[in-house]
C-alpha cells in the first residue's frame, strides 16, 4: 500500500519539503475536503426531513462555497505572511466563524416565520451547526492541531449520520469518507514521522504498514457495523438521542427518535389530529359524506328542463339498494356534468384540522385515490350500470400472510402491462363517511389491523373496494394498501400495443358486452375526429402516423392539459347542449368537464375508458412533522381510467394535477427520453434549427462576440479620467488574450505583454506603442506625479492608443482580432 | 554635482559605445557590467580564459577615467601583496606604506579561486568595507572601487572555491561566452589592421561616476515592486533547488542593480522588467546549486511569482 504511493522524504533541516502523493502541496485542502464529505450525510438527513429543499440546498452551497473561498484566501495569506496573525484578525476569524456556524439556526427561524410549519428539528439544526463548525475549522486551520479537531468533528458527523439513518444509500456516502479518512490519517502519520527523523530515503516497514492497514480496517469495520445495525442502534441509543416523546422526555421539534411514541399516546386522547397509527379506536362522527362534498365543491346538479326526457338505466337491484341501503350508496350511482356554479359562501373556513380533513395519507404524493367510477355517459350525466362489473383483475378477497401480518388480497394483475415495484400507502379515515375504500387504481392487498377475515372487504359493482355490512367505514380506521404502478413503456413504444387494445376490445365485444358501455359516445357528440385533429394540429402528420394507440391517447391528454385551464366555477350554462364543444371553445372548465371531454375523445379512438372520481393527494399538503398528507374536501377530483390489457390505467387530463407516476427502468427511461427528444425536435424543427444555428454561431464566433460586447461595454470608460481608461484598456487586452485561448504567464510583465499585443494592431506606430507602454509602466510602478508629468507630454498619444484598443474590438470583430491573437508567438517564451 | 538628463544620456551612450567597441557582440554583458558599476557592485566573471575579461576590465577603467590594477592570483599570493605593506625606509628610519593593487578604481583579480582563503579574505574586506586594515590601521579605498574577479570553471585542481558567504559580496556573476561568428570576423579584421589592441577612450569626467551612482540610489522603487522583490526572495528560500535562499544583503544588492538598470534605460522608476532582467546574474552568484540547473531554477522562481499589475 505504501510502496505504491509516491513519496519523498527529505531533509527538513535544509529547508526541503515532504511530499506524500502530492498531499503536502495542498495539505489543508485535504482536511476541508474531508469535512465537506462528512457534511453530505448530514445534508441528506436534513433533505429527507425538510419541506423546503431548495432553501436548504442554497444554504449548503453558499456556506460551503464561502468556506472554500475563505480556505483559499487563508492558504494564500499563510503562504505569503506566515502563520503570525494579529489579535484583531484572529477575532475577525472567530466572529465570522460564529456567524457562519449559527446560520442554520437563523435559517430555521426564518424558514419557520416565512413558510410556517415547525421548521427544522432541533437535533438537525445542531448537527448542521457542527457540520459548518468542522468546515470552518478546516478552512482556517493554521496548525496540525486545528486540522485534527476538524477531522474529529468530521468523523463524528459521519458516524452520527449513518447511525441515525436507516437508508441504504447512506452507506455509499460514508464508505468513501472512511477510505479518505484513512488516507488522511496515513498522511498525518507520515508527516509526524518525517518531522521526527532526518532521512534521505525511507523503507516502508511492516509495522508501519500493518498499523495503517489496521486503522483503515478498524474505521471501515466500525462504519460498516454501524451501517449494518442502523435500525437497532436507534434502540441501543435510547435516552441519548433526541426523543419525540412516549417515554417521558419530549422535544417539541423532534421528528424522529428513540421512543417515538407521542403519536400513539396522544392519539388515544385526540384521535382526529394525529396521523395513521395502528389503533382499534373506531369512533363515530357526523362528518359529511363523499356525495355531500361533491355538491359543496362542484355545486348542485342542475335540474333538467321539464320538456327534456331523460332516461337513466338503473337496475332493479340498484333501486332496491337505494330504497333500503345507506344514503351514501343511493347518491353514488350518477354524476351530473351539468352543475351549478359552486356556492363559495357555503365554503366555511375549517374550524380546525379535525373538521376539514377527510383522510390522512402516508405514502407517495401526488396520488389518485379512487372512490367511484362511471361507465356510461349520455351527454349530460355519468352513470354506472350495475351489471357491467367484469373486471377480471378483481379477485375474490382472500387472506395471505405478509411480514407476519394478515393481508387481504383483493386483486391480481397479469403481465400484459409491465408493472413497477409494489408501493404502499396508508390511509386513515377521518371525516369521510363512505363504505368505499379510497384506493389507488391497481390496489392488490389491504391490511387493517387485527382484521383477518377476507370477507371484511368486497367489491362494489363498479369495481370499487367496499366494506360490506357497514354504512360507512368507521372513523379512524387505518388501512394499509399495496398497489402497483404501471410501466407504460411497452404500450408507448411498441406498435403492437394498438392491436392489443383493439384485440381485447374486439374479443370482448364478441364474447362479452360489458366493455361496450365504456366505449359508447352520447348521440349528441360532435365530430371527435375533427376535435382530435384540432388538438393535435401542432404535431406533424409524419409523427402522428407513427404513433402507437397509447401515444395517441397521451397526445390527446397532453393537448387537453395544455389547452384547457381548470376553473371549478367555469360551469357551462344551463341550456348548454354540447358540453364537449363548450369546453373546447371556452378553454376554461371544471376538472370533471375536462375529464368528460377527454373521455369522449378517447372513446372515439376505440379505446374503453371510464370516469373516476375520488381524491387527489396533494404534495403541498404534506406535513413534514407528522410525515403524512391531509386530504380535505377541496381535494376531490375527477379523472379518467383507460382500459388496457385487462386493467384500468389512470390518466390525468386536468391541468395543474400531476400525471400519475410510472416506474421506468434506466434503459426504459433512456429510450423514452430519446423518443421524447426525437418527437420534440420533429415538432419544433424551425425552433431547433434556429437554436442550432445560434449555438454554432456562438461557438465559432464566441471570441469575437465577447470581444465586441466587452469593447462596447467599456466604451463609456472614455468619459472617465485617462488613468481609468488605461486600466480598462489593459484589462480588455488581457481578456482578449484569454478569449483567444492564450494563457498569460504570471511572470509576464506589462511591458512584454503590451509590446506583443499592441504589435498585432498594425495601425499603431512603434513610437505610439512605446509611449503607451511607458505611461502604463508609470501608472503601475511610479509616483503619480511622474505619471502625470509624462501624460502631459504624451496626452494625445496615450488617448489615441486607448481609444484604438477599445475600438479595435468593434471594427475588427470577426476575424482580424482572433487571427492576431492566435497568431502571436506564445507569451511563455518571452516571459523570462 | 548634478548631471543633466542630456549629460546622463550622453555619458551612458558613450560608456556603452566604448565597451561594445572593445568587446564585440556582447551587449548584454556590457549592460550588466554597467549596471553593476552604477550600483557600486563587484563582478565575478565565471568563464574560460581568453574571452576578453582583461580587455573589458581595462576598457572599463579607461572609460570611467579610473586607475586600473591587476592581480594574478596564485596559491603563494599573500594578503599584503594585495593590500600593500609597511616597509622601513632606511634613510628616514621610518615605516612607509607601500600601497598594493587594491588601491585602484578598477581591480582585476584574475583566477581568484587560485588564491588561498586567507588572501581571498583580505580582498573581501576591501570589497565589502572599501577599506583595508594594515597593522591595525584602516586605510580607505577609492569611492568608486570596483573588483572584477575571474575564475575558471573548468580547472578545479589546486583551486580554492569561494564559499557562499564570500560569493555574496559580489553583485553579479557574468559569463561572457564565445562571440558570435560575425563578431569574431570583425575581431580578426580589426587585429590584422592594427598592431595594438583597440583602446577605449575616457568618457566620464572625474567625479561623474560617483554622481551617477548617487543618481541610481535616487531611482524610485514603488511598494508593489518592493513587494515583488520580497516575494521573489521568499520563493528562492522555498525552492528546493537552492541549498540556501537569497540573503537580505543579496536582496538589497538586487534592488540596487535593478535601479541601475532602470537608470540605464533612462527611467527614474524601477519596473519588474528591471528586476527580471538582472535576476539571473544577480542570483546565480549567490544561489549555489547543481551546476546549470541554477539558471533553470531561477527561471522557475521568476515564473512562480506573479508580477504586480495595475
Amino acid at each position: 500500500m505504501l510502496s505504491a504511493s509516491s513519496r519523498v522524504v527529505r531533509n527538513r533541516s535544509k529547508g526541503e519539503t515532504i511530499s506524500l502523493g502530492g498531499f503536502n502541496q495542498s495539505r489543508s485542502w485535504n482536511t476541508w475536503i474531508l469535512a465537506a464529505m462528512a457534511s453530505v450525510p448530514v445534508m441528506l438527513l436534513r433533505l429527507h426531513a425538510t419541506t423546503a429543499p431548495v432553501w436548504l440546498i442554497s444554504e449548503f452551497i453558499v456556506l460551503v462555497s464561502l468556506t472554500a473561498i475563505v480556505h483559499s484566501y487563508r492558504d494564500r495569506s499563510l503562504r505569503t505572511q506566515g502563520i503570525a496573525s494579529s489579535e484583531s484578525s484572529r477575532l475577525c476569524w472567530i466572529l465570522s466563524g460564529a456567524l457562519l456556524i449559527i446560520t442554520p439556526s437563523i435559517h430555521s427561524y426564518v424558514q419557520r416565520r416565512l413558510l410556517g410549519g415547525p421548521g427544522e428539528a432541533t437535533e438537525l439544526v445542531w448537527l448542521s451547526m457542527l457540520q459548518y463548525a468542522a468546515l470552518w475549522q478546516a478552512a482556517i486551520a493554521k496548525s496540525s492541531r486545528d486540522e485534527w479537531l476538524s477531522f474529529l468533528l468530521s468523523c463524528f458527523l459521519s458516524l452520527f449520520g449513518v447511525a441515525t439513518s436507516d437508508r441504504a444509500y447512506m452507506i455509499a456516502v460514508v464508505v468513501p469518507f472512511g477510505l479518505f479518512a484513512s488516507w488522511w490519517l496515513l498522511v498525518k502519520y507520515w508527516q509526524s514521522v518525517s518531522r521526527g527523523f532526518i532521512a534521505k530515503s525511507t523503507v516502508p516497514l511492516f509495522a508501519v504498514r500493518f498499523s495503517i492497514i489496521g486503522i483503515s480496517l478498524f474505521i471501515t469495520s466500525l462504519i460498516g457495523l454501524l451501517a449494518w445495525t442502523a435500525g437497532s442502534s436507534i434502540q441501543a441509543l435510547d435516552g441519548f438521542m433526541p426523543t419525540s416523546g412516549g417515554k417521558g422526555g419530549s422535544d417539541p421539534a423532534a421528528r424522529q427518535g428513540v421512543g417515538d411514541g407521542d403519536m400513539l399516546v396522544a392519539a388515544k386522547d385526540k384521535a382526529y389530529s394525529f396521523g395513521p397509527v395502528e389503533s382499534d379506536l373506531f369512533l363515530e362522527s357526523h362528518a359529511p359524506s363523499l356525495y355531500d362534498l361533491f355538491s359543496d365543491l362542484y355545486g348542485e346538479p342542475q335540474k333538467p328542463n321539464k320538456d327534456r326526457t331523460r332516461t337513466i338505466a338503473l337496475a332493479n337491484e340498484t333501486l332496491g339498494d337505494q330504497k333500503h341501503g345507506s344514503e351514501t350508496k343511493q347518491k353514488g350511482r350518477e354524476f351530473d356534468t351539468l352543475r351549478k356554479s359552486p356556492d363559495r359562501k357555503m365554503e366555511s373556513k375549517p374550524k380546525g384540522n379535525d373538521a376539514s380533513c377527510l383522510l390522512h395519507v402516508i405514502g407517495e404524493s401526488p396520488l389518485l385515490l379512487r372512490q367511484q367510477s362511471y361507465d356510461f355517459f349520455d351527454g349530460r350525466t355519468w352513470t354506472h350500470s350495475e351489471d357491467v362489473h367484469h373486471d377480471r383483475t378483481n379477485a375474490t378477497p382472500s387472506l395471505i400472510q405478509l411480514n407476519e401480518k394478515p393481508w387481504i388480497q383483493v386483486a391480481s394483475y397479469g403481465e400484459e402491462v409491465t408493472w413497477g415495484i409494489r408501493d404502499r400507502v396508508t390511509v386513515k379515515i377521518i371525516n369521510l363517511k363512505s363504505d368505499r375504500v379510497p384506493m389507488p387504481s391497481s390496489t392488490t392487498h389491504v391490511h387493517i389491523d387485527k382484521v383477518d377475515q377476507p370477507d371484511f372487504l368486497g367489491w362494489s359493482k363498479d369495481g370499487q373496494l367496499t366494506m360490506p355490512g357497514h354504512d360507512f367505514i368507521p372513523q379512524l380506521t387505518v388501512m394499509h394498501l399495496l398497489y402497483k404502478t404501471p410501466t407504460l413503456h411497452r404500450l408507448r413504444l411498441q406498435q403492437d400495443s394498438v392491436s392489443s387494445i383493439s384485440h381485447s376490445t374486439s374479443a370482448t365485444s364478441g364474447r362479452q358486452s360489458w366493455l361496450h358501455r365504456y366505449m359508447e359516445l352520447p348521440a349528441s357528440t360532435v365530430d371527435c375526429d375533427a376535435m382530435i385533429d384540432r388538438l393535435l394540429e401542432s404535431t406533424p402528420a409524419m409523427i402522428r402516423e407513427k404513433w402507437t394507440k397509447w401515444q395517441t391517447i397521451e397526445g390527446v391528454v397532453q393537448a387537453m392539459r395544455r389547452r384547457i385551464k381548470i376553473e371549478p366555477s367555469a360551469v357551462p350554462p344551463e341550456d348548454c347542449e354540447d358540453l364537449l364543444s363548450y369546453a373546447f371553445e371556452t378553454e376554461v372548465a371544471p376538472d370533471y368537464l375536462v375529464a368528460t371531454a377527454t373521455a369522449c375523445l378517447i372513446r372515439s379512438l376505440g379505446v374503453p375508458c371510464r370516469l373516476a372520481t375520488g381524491f387527489y393527494v396533494r404534495p403541498e399538503r404534506y406535513d413534514a412533522r407528522m410525515r403524512m398528507t391531509e386530504v380535505a374536501k377541496e381535494d376531490l377530483h375527477t379523472w379518467l381510467e383507460v382500459y388496457c390489457h385487462g386493467t384500468w390505467i389512470p390518466v390525468e387530463p386536468s391541468q395543474g394535477y400531476a400525471i400519475p407516476r410510472e416506474e421506468l427502468t434506466w434503459s426504459q427511461f433512456a429510450l423514452e427520453s430519446l423518443w421524447w427528444c426525437r418527437t420534440w425536435i420533429l415538432t419544433h424543427p424551425w425552433y431547433v434549427l434556429s437554436w442550432l444555428l445560434g449555438i454554432v454561431f456562438l461557438v465559432v464566433w464566441r471570441c469575437s462576440i465577447a470581444n465586441v460586447c466587452i469593447s462596447a461595454l467599456l466604451l463609456p470608460s472614455l468619459l472617465f479620467p485617462i488613468r481609468i481608461h488605461v486600466v480598462c484598456a489593459l484589462w480588455l487586452l488581457r481578456l482578449r488574450c484569454w478569449l483567444a485561448g492564450r494563457s498569460i504567464p504570471r511572470s509576464s510583465t506589462i511591458a512584454k505583454f503590451l509590446k506583443q499585443e499592441l504589435q498585432s494592431m498594425r495601425s499603431l506606430r512603434q513610437e505610439e506603442t512605446h509611449t503607451f507602454i511607458g505611461y502604463v509602466q508609470r501608472i503601475a510602478y511610479a509616483k503619480p506625479s511622474i505619471a502625470d508629468a509624462y501624460l502631459q507630454q504624451h496626452d494625445l498619444t496615450v488617448k489615441r492608443v486607448c481609444l484604438w484598443i477599445l475600438v479595435y474590438g468593434l471594427v475588427s470583430p470577426l476575424s482580424g482580432d482572433r487571427r492576431s491573437l492566435m497568431g502571436g508567438s506564445p507569451l511563455q517564451t518571452q516571459a523570462v | 554635482m548634478d548631471l543633466s538628463v542630456e549629460r546622463v544620456q550622453s555619458v551612458l551612450k558613450g560608456l556603452r559605445g566604448e565597451l561594445n567597441r572593445v568587446l564585440l557582440g556582447k551587449e548584454e554583458v556590457v549592460e550588466n557590467l554597467l549596471a553593476c558599476v552604477l550600483a557600486r557592485g563587484h563582478v565575478l566573471f565565471d568563464d574560460l580564459p581568453g574571452l576578453g575579461k582583461t580587455t573589458l576590465a581595462k576598457a572599463l577603467a579607461t572609460a570611467i577615467g579610473g586607475r586600473f590594477t591587476r592581480i594574478q592570483c596564485t596559491p603563494d599570493l599573500l594578503p599584503s601583496d594585495i593590500t600593500g605593506f609597511n616597509i622601513l625606509n632606511q634613510k628616514t628610519r621610518e615605516f612607509e606604506f607601500r600601497t598594493g593593487p587594491v588601491f585602484a578604481d578598477v581591480l582585476l583579480a584574475d583566477e581568484i579561486n587560485r588564491a588561498t582563503p586567507r588572501t581571498q579574505s583580505a580582498l573581501f574586506e576591501a570589497m565589502a568595507e572599501r577599506q583595508v586594515t594594515i597593522d591595525g590601521e584602516a586605510k580607505l579605498l577609492s569611492k568608486t572601487f570596483l573588483v572584477l574577479a575571474t575564475q575558471n570553471p573548468v580547472e578545479s585542481v589546486g583551486a580554492y572555491p569561494l564559499p557562499e558567504a564570500q560569493l555574496d559580496r559580489f553583485a553579479m556573476k557574468l559569463r561572457i561566452g564565445y562571440p558570435d561568428r560575425k563578431s569574431e570576423l570583425e575581431l580578426l579584421e580589426r587585429s590584422s589592421a592594427a598592431l595594438e589592441d583597440s583602446v577605449a577612450q575616457q568618457v566620464l569626467a572625474p567625479g561623474e561616476l560617483q554622481t551617477l551612482q548617487q543618481a541610481v540610489a535616487r531611482v524610485g522603487v514603488e511598494a508593489n515592486v518592493r513587494e515583488y522583490l520580497v516575494n521573489l526572495a521568499e520563493a528562492t528560500r522555498k525552492n528546493p533547488a537552492f541549498a540556501l535562499g537569497l540573503s537580505p544583503r543579496g536582496l538589497l544588492q538586487w534592488q540596487r542593480v535593478s535601479q541601475a538598470r532602470a537608470l540605464l534605460m533612462m527611467r527614474d522608476f524601477t519596473t519588474p522588467d528591471d528586476v527580471q532582467d538582472v535576476a539571473v546574474p544577480v542570483l546565480s552568484v549567490r544561489l549555489s546549486g547543481h551546476g546549470g540547473a541554477v539558471d533553470k531554477a531561477i527561471e522557475s522562481v521568476l515564473n512562480s511569482v506573479p508580477v504586480p499589475v495595475p
